[in-house]
């Protein structure tokens, strides 16, 4: 592959699953239990792409699209049916030992701390594993304790620690031993908002300082907007787009959202005057503030304004930008985009 | 140099690891304490009332040889479903089905070594807390006989040692099979309930009748129980005893090779599904 330079290659990824299907009718379970009949499903349907150093893309799609199966294929745990794998110019499943020396894995819903011990068991196991030398462990884990506030975590054993603090203990030990390329499954999942925040200053350092690739997926979009430039939309085991998030913005949401503040009563009047003439349009109460998103195009919200500020008390309105979120629902409520990479 | 201590590095943070793991199980290990004191008494009681006071039984076993041999065979039982079976390595199967085994796998550790080591540091802590005991317990209260000489002393712990070498092929290879099957619990129950048959540890081989003496011959799981419990017993000498150890060593390089292979096969079928 020419994709040498690349911290990530992949290209024309196919991963089918076999699943087991009920059958229909009355006594379905029961001739299910006698016979079982299985689909195969395509999970992964020809995925390619490439990651340089440094960058924190972000993979994004619906439940079930093939993010996971993505990340565990590209890491060298699950093998594909077809296609090709490139990390760092190694095969990951050829050289599994190897390609595992440069990556880091967290998967959101699964600690990778061994749960009877305490962290530091986990981590001085990790040491051991990865071949660390005891200088540099130690000023490694003492730079990961600051940042990730671990301090009075790291003696008490992990099936004790609430979520987010198994969490932090959780992209420590991802981080230990200096991976060049990351893989983060729902890094922040059932994270409170400040901890969600500490995690993200911590990714951005690591991609700063030390040039890391970082494969995020996250059903959690402030993640991507803090740390994506570039992100990676599949669905049904397809790649819909790749490029700039920015440009995914700018194209998909070539409306702006309109908000406005509003008594209780004009927000049903406006909410009314909205769902009449801009039935595709979304209409949100945010307290004293009133959200329409989802317009059409660019020219709808100009004409959502104006019939806003006709209407009696109405105050302060802004026409803002359209949230990531509301972006990327559009994007795969119309089954995706013609031109798929940027 | 530097690369043994590459090899011997991930290995030591395991077993060290295990150790711990092992230790925090504090109740586990007084569970199965009483399990195998229990399990060590029914035998024992069942073999006393099918001996009936007669001298031998089958003309193979005196009373005094044949409950040392029921006891010491639980006491190395490594099949039974104390905190190793129950905790370990169900462990390592439910791994396998619930995708855990995803982070064994972005390790830079061959898991086949990876378990090996962690068995091995779990053994050493149930061979501590649980065997010695159970032994004690029995030998205080004057039902079981040293072993029959201080040179088969030394031979039993050698045979033990590769008693465990060949249980972890069998480890391996069971939790392996959880790929095809799904259902940790059901099969370390049937792995259970063939070796202790197969192995020697509920009947001595020597009582079986010759069909299944044969098939018992033919398999694994004696090189577990039966070739240390027959060593501390004294019943294998000389060329004999040498012979025995050496089918153990062989039996732990065969499912060691085996395990490799079916691997092998089983790598690209595992499918982690879920997030």
């Amino acid at each position: 592959m020419e994709s040498d330079s690349q911290a990530i290659a992949v290209r024309n990824l196919i991963k089918t699953y076999r699943v087991e299907q009920r059958r229909e009718g009355r006594l379905g379970w029961l001739r299910s239990f006698v016979t079982p009949n299985y689909q195969y499903i395509r999970a992964l349907d020809g995925i390619s792409f490439t990651i340089p150093p440094g960058e924190v893309v972000g993979l994004l799609g619906p439940n079930g699209a093939g993010k996971s199966t993505t990340v565990k294929i590209v890491a060298g745990i699950m093998y594909p049916n077809e296609g090709e794998v490139r990390v760092l110019a190694r095969d990951p499943h050829r050289q599994r030992i190897q390609n595992a020396r440069e990556i880091g894995v967290l998967f959101g819903q699964r600690s990778q701390l061994i749960d009877e011990l305490p962290a530091i068991d986990s981590f001085q196991y990790l040491r051991a594993v990865y071949r660390i030398p005891q200088s540099e462990f130690q000023q490694r884990l003492d730079e990961l304790t600051e940042v990730l506030e671990l301090g009075p975590l790291l003696g008490q054993p992990v099936r004790t620690l609430s979520s987010g603090q198994r969490t932090r203990c959780d992209v420590a030990a991802t981080f230990l031993h200096r991976p060049r390329v990351v893989f983060l499954d729902e890094p922040t999942v059932g994270l409170d908002v400040e901890a969600k925040q500490s995690i993200r200053r911590f990714i951005a350092s690591m991609r700063d300082l030390h040039g890391v690739a970082v494969i995020l997926t996250t059903h959690d979009l402030a993640d991507i907007e803090e740390l994506c430039e570039r992100v990676i939309l599949i669905d049904k085991g397809r790649v819909v787009y790749d490029g700039s998030l920015r440009r995914l913005i700018n194209r998909f949401a070539a409306s702006k959202a309109v908000q406005v503040e509003a008594s209780a009563s004009a927000q049903q009047m406006i909410k009314q005057t909205v769902q009449t003439h801009w039935p595709d349009a979304t209409v949100e109460l945010l307290g004293s503030m009133i959200r329409v998103s989802g317009l059409a195009d660019a020219g709808g919200a100009t004409d959502v304004a104006r019939a806003l500020l006709s209407l009696s008390e109405v105050g302060n309105l802004t026409i803002t930008e359209p949230r990531v979120e509301e972006v990327i629902r559009n994007v795969f409520r119309e089954g995706g985009i013609d031109e798929p990479s940027a | 140099m530097n690369r043994v201590r590459d090899v011997l590095m991930p290995c030591w943070g395991a077993v060290i690891a295990f150790l711990k793991v092992g230790l925090a199980m504090r109740f586990n290990f007084f569970m199965s304490l009483l399990v195998t004191l229990v399990a060590s008494w029914v035998l024992v009681s069942v073999w006393r009332i099918i001996h009936g006071g007669s001298t031998t039984v089958q003309g193979v076993f005196g009373e005094q040889e044949l409950v040392t041999y029921v006891i010491v065979a639980q006491v190395v039982n490594l099949a039974r479903m104390g905190w190793i079976n129950r905790n370990i390595v169900y462990r390592s199967l439910r791994h396998v089905r619930t995708g855990l085994i995803a982070l064994d796998l972005a390790r830079p550790i061959d898991l086949q070594v990876l378990r090996y080591v962690e068995w091995a540091a779990v053994f050493v802590v149930d061979l501590l807390l649980v065997a010695v005991p159970v032994w004690l317990v029995w030998y205080v209260s004057g039902s079981l006989a040293l072993p029959a000489s201080p040179v088969d002393a030394v031979f039993f712990f050698v045979s033990v040692a590769l008693a465990w070498f060949v249980m972890c092929g069998i480890h391996f290879l069971v939790s392996l099979l959880i790929v095809w099957t799904y259902d940790e619990i059901g099969l370390l129950m049937v792995r259970t309930a063939i070796q202790e048959f197969f192995g020697g540890t509920l009947i001595p081989l020597a009582l079986m009748p010759a069909p299944l003496a044969v098939l018992a011959a033919i398999m694994p799981f004696q090189a577990v129980v039966y070739t240390p419990v027959s060593i501390y017993l004294g019943r294998l000498q000389g060329q004999e005893l040498i012979f025995a150890l050496g089918l153990q060593a062989a039996w732990g390089v065969a499912l060691l090779l085996a395990g490799r292979w079916l691997w092998g096969r089983a790598a690209p079928k595992l499918e982690i599904q879920g997030g």
